[in-house]
């Protein structure tokens, strides 16, 4: 009865491997695709550099991204992602309460990926900041 | 210490339980084989090993196409399908890899889908050759020479670039391209310059 209750316990060992696998292969590819989004977002040629968020080497502008918050669905639209949806943050020295795009669902698995770019505030000023993208929903 | 040997042999000798116990311990047998059969049927008989490697590979292919989405220049590359010493078939689709095997034990057909964070454009149409240029070409024969889009001085109608896109999507959305495993598969990253601005594709022929 022992020997039997004890290879129960070391098959359901083996189950749980799989499961964790199975989880962390999930884990790797939900960050693969937030790494995927932000890079293509941020890329030269990519839909921010196109609306005027990201200047010429790679600089975000405050001032743009504050002004897109009203219309990042046309520009999430436009991005060419398909599948999942998106948001993101922009938080930088001396910001206080971070930018947000705000169609951030708040009952969804969200990953992010967040990347080091310098932010312009004005023309005397150009300070470190994190972009982070959000992204939820897919398989 | 009488007394306690005396205990244990009226014990010993008390038989009015025995077969409730008996009957009680078979059951319990039973139940816990019952149980490690369902266990040891999830750990070694199923195919997820099988399934799990099956994801693997159209991920990897899947993180293939979408990279070459971000690179900035035109570029061309091949993706080789590992060989195996099981027979698999690929399919791809604007939307998702699918890639199927056939060696499952308790299901036959083993069936993964991995989704696409962007659309090929699969299999796009190309004359003479193969790939942007043949495209370019191609679009130069409806449009003229001068307005193939393959430069910022030759740009072409964007309402036909876009027709022959959809035309495609909705091509493959319907009856994926099935994709041969023995041979490379070509990906490019194709610039094709508009009236509208300049539109990045990622190709993908055989």
């Amino acid at each position: 009865m022992i020997v039997m209750v004890g290879f129960s316990l070391f098959f359901a060992l083996i189950v749980g491997v799989y499961h964790v696998h199975d989880e962390r292969m999930k884990s790797i590819d939900k960050y693969e695709e937030a790494n995927f989004v932000l890079e293509k977002l941020t890329s030269s040629g990519g839909i921010l550099e196109k609306e005027g968020i990201i200047k010429s080497g790679g600089v975000i502008d405050k001032t743009k991204f504050a002004e897109s918050t009203d219309n990042f669905e046309s520009i999430i639209k436009e991005s060419g992602i398909i599948g999942i949806g998106f948001g993101l943050k922009l938080e930088y020295e001396g910001c206080g309460a971070p930018l947000k795009w705000t169609n951030i669902p708040s009952d969804k698995n969200i990953v992010s990926a967040s990347k080091q770019l310098p932010v312009y505030i004005n023309e005397a000023q150009t300070v470190p900041g994190v972009l982070t993208v959000m992204i939820w929903g897919g398989e | 210490m009488e007394r306690g040997k005396n205990m244990l042999k009226s014990l010993l000798r008390d038989k009015r339980g025995v077969v409730t116990w008996l009957l009680t311990q078979i059951a319990l047998l039973i139940a816990v084989g019952v149980l490690m059969a369902s266990i040891a049927s999830l750990a070694f008989y199923s195919d997820w090993e099988k399934a799990a490697e099956a994801k693997v590979m159209a991920s990897n292919f899947a993180t293939f196409i979408e990279f070459m989405d971000l690179r900035d220049f035109p570029e061309k590359t091949t993706y080789l399908f590992p060989e195996k010493s099981y027979y698999y078939e690929v399919y791809i689709s604007p939307d998702y890899v699918t890639l199927k095997r056939y060696d499952g034990k308790f299901k036959k057909e083993i069936v993964v889908r991995k989704p696409l964070l962007i659309h090929p454009w699969i299999n796009p149409e190309m004359l003479n050759e193969k790939g942007a240029k043949g495209f370019y070409t191609c679009i130069g024969s409806l449009l003229g020479e001068n307005r193939d889009g393959s430069s910022p001085s030759r740009k072409a109608e964007s309402d036909i670039i876009n027709e022959k896109f959809n035309e495609a999507l909705k091509k493959y959305a319907v009856t994926p391209l099935k994709l041969d495993t023995n041979s490379p598969v070509y990906l490019e990253k194709m610039i094709v310059y508009t009236e509208e601005g300049r539109k990045e594709y990622v190709i993908l022929y055989q």
